[in-house]
């Protein structure tokens, strides 16, 4: 559940991790991830993290974790005995995965004439299954010798990071910009078809196709929604727009960006988008025409290895994106 | 009984559809079709309509319902936008662009002009320039105002355009009307240029009906809206940014009511009302006319005084 809330300048957040206080009533005692306050005791598993068996991925079911314990040995990297390797999930008021908020972090005194970078993208950069050590925007920090924040929301599609990108820019001023591209397919929705009295958040929800839920007629026309956007371009000529003016953002104020394009849809060799019901990439990229400069911004990477939950880029991936990300910032 | 007279168009209006952006437009959208152009009638000036088979006269489709014409001549001599007053009729001057204006945006210094974005309101489909509401504001804050409005375009045309020009130029001031949220762009791949087209234009029917399709279940679950509220908060953003100053329009009156999802976030952001003002006709009967972007305009000027 990700809600926008005024009082936390306005940006989309997991709400679960809002304090009570601030919870709206129809929320409340909702803790479909098992958190009660995630601000007080950080978690070991997000629901997301795939440890449960039974998950379907490729035609074949993921092992639980215990399983990939037992068959992987103590050379894996994510074995109960190296503790420091272990994800572990801290959420800050803005239900970021971030161990300090925004605005402490823009007021922080600078060192070394330094000040913090900020990345935007799905569970890529939330780190699932991943040690914050690992999760490329961390590497890239060190790299910078600069804090990073994380706003990084696990499932959500471009028009939740473009939100929180839109708001944070507003407000603050970070010294470069990640902007870490999800699947153009998945979309954000309402799902209040009047603002409740009393209630100052807008709550935002995902379409269908993203959670994977169909059991209401809501449920299906929102699957049809999407299916008929993927038909007719829409949602990657949407991200397209949202490259754009994220471009322009950063371009007046001076803000040096890099993409990373998470989900390889605007590869000029591939596709640029897949399309949801027959799983063919179209033949050429719609991005060419616009796309001149913006590829210069724009890093890909390969997966060389797979985070604890066997779903995500591992470290050794991440560590690839943070050097090609890094290497665009010195450009 | 006079005989009306029939209002005969110099030639036939360019039909002004598909609109390609380029990079001679340095990506804006633009309209090709009528580059350099001045004409007197646009397609959109529905005025240029059908001729009626009995009367012989040009008819307009009016807002009174499907089938409805009438024929405008037929408002006798008295009427503002009768063919015997050429002073009173819209002359439509395009520039290198397509847009609607007698100068080019190249040749405006940086944060010494305005600019507007918009549909065929903006645009002054049926106005005489210096009727349309951004040129009163013009003459009110004495700055150029550049239309970028693009007839029957979406908010999607609109922010586009936005987020180009942005990019490029540096106006001080921004006019940001906005459109039904209803209305979608849409892109047409070919030849490795995007083309944008409005469904409509498109003679395929699977495409017509696909697009229309999605419109009605983008409106059924209010993702519509919820496009337009994004857009409208990232052209908040890029304002601030640049310390631009700006003005939202809501002709379609879709965010000024209190139990409007918007409201959670719209507190912040200046927008003309259009609640109170009597509405009245350009020549096209269609769209609004002089007094209507009158006091628009004044609006917009208490705005930006406030700004």
């Amino acid at each position: 559940m990700h809600v926008i809330n005024k009082n936390l300048d306005g940006m989309i957040g997991l709400s679960d991790s809002f304090p009570e206080s601030q919870r709206p009533a129809v929320l409340a005692g909702r803790h479909a991830l098992g958190l009660g306050a995630m601000n007080a005791s950080p978690l070991k598993w997000m629901s997301t993290d795939r440890r449960e068996s039974g998950h379907i991925r490729h035609n074949h079911t993921l092992l639980s974790y215990e399983d990939r314990v037992k068959e992987r040995g103590e050379d894996w990297y994510y074995h109960p005995s190296k503790i420091e390797n272990q994800p572990l999930y801290q959420y800050n008021d803005y239900g970021h995965r971030s161990q300090y908020n925004l605005k402490d972090l823009s007021t922080r005194k600078r060192i070394d004439g330094y000040g913090f970078g900020i990345a935007f993208g799905c569970s890529y950069t939330e780190g699932i299954g991943l040690a914050t050590k690992d999760i490329y925007h961390q590497v890239l920090g060190e790299m910078m010798r600069m804090p990073v924040y994380n706003c990084g929301l696990g499932a959500c599609g471009n028009d939740v990071s473009f939100w929180n990108f839109s708001q944070a820019m507003r407000r603050y001023k970070p010294n470069f910009v990640v902007f870490q591209l999800s699947g153009s397919g998945r979309t954000m929705l309402t799902n209040w078809d009047s603002k409740p009295p009393g209630i100052d958040l807008l709550n935002m929800r995902l379409a269908t196709r993203a959670t994977g839920q169909i059991n209401s007629d809501t449920s299906s026309k929102e699957l049809d929604l999407l299916l008929i956007m993927n038909e007719l371009r829409l949602d990657t000529w949407r991200t397209i727009q949202i490259i754009e003016a994220v471009k322009t953002i950063c371009d007046i104020s001076s803000t040096p960006l890099v993409f990373w394009d998470g989900f390889q849809e605007f590869r000029t060799d591939r596709s640029f988008s897949q399309v949801i019901v027959e799983g063919i990439p179209q033949q050429n990229s719609a991005m060419q025409p616009v796309s001149a400069d913006i590829h210069e911004l724009m890093v890909i990477a390969p997966a060389i290895d797979k985070a604890r939950d066997d779903a995500h880029p591992g470290p050794k991936s991440n560590q690839v994106i943070a050097e090609r990300i890094y290497e665009k910032l010195k450009k | 009984m006079t005989e009306p007279q029939h209002t005969q168009p110099a030639k036939n209006p360019p039909t002004v559809g598909v609109d390609i952006m380029s990079e001679e437009f340095d990506n804006v959208i633009g309209r090709p079709a009528i580059v350099n152009q001045t004409i007197d009638y646009m397609n959109s000036d529905r005025q240029y309509g059908i001729r009626d088979p009995k009367t012989g006269l040009l008819q307009v489709g009016t807002i009174h319902g499907p089938g409805h014409i009438e024929s405008c001549e037929e408002l006798g001599p008295e009427w503002h936008y009768h063919s015997s007053k050429p002073e009173n009729q819209p002359v439509y001057r395009y520039n290198s662009m397509g847009h609607r204006n007698a100068f080019n945006l190249k040749d405006l210094p940086d944060r010494e002009f305005g600019i507007a974005f918009g549909c065929s309101f903006t645009e002054g489909i049926g106005l005489k320039e210096e009727n349309i509401f951004h040129q009163k504001v013009s003459r009110d804050i004495d700055l150029p105002i550049y239309s970028c409005a693009i007839s029957g375009a979406s908010n999607d045309v609109s922010y586009w355009n936005f987020t180009q020009i942005m990019r490029r130029y540096k106006p001080a001031v921004v006019l940001y009307q906005l459109t039904s949220s209803t209305r979608f762009l849409m892109n047409a791949h070919a030849h490795n240029k995007i083309q944008f087209t409005f469904g409509i234009l498109n003679d395929k029917p699977e495409f017509l009906s696909d697009m229309f399709d999605f419109a009605a279940l983008a409106n059924k679950l209010k993702y519509d809206t919820l496009r337009t509220q994004m857009q409208m908060q990232s052209v908040k953003t890029l304002c601030k940014v640049t310390n631009t100053k700006l003005v939202f329009l809501d002709v379609f009156n879709e965010f000024n009511s209190p139990d409007k999802l918007i409201l959670p976030i719209f507190k912040d952001i200046g927008c003309v009302s259009l609640a109170g003002i009597e509405r009245d006709e350009a020549r096209d009967r269609w769209h609004s006319g002089i007094n209507y972007h009158k006091h628009i305009a004044d609006q917009f000027i208490e705005f930006l005084n406030n700004c």
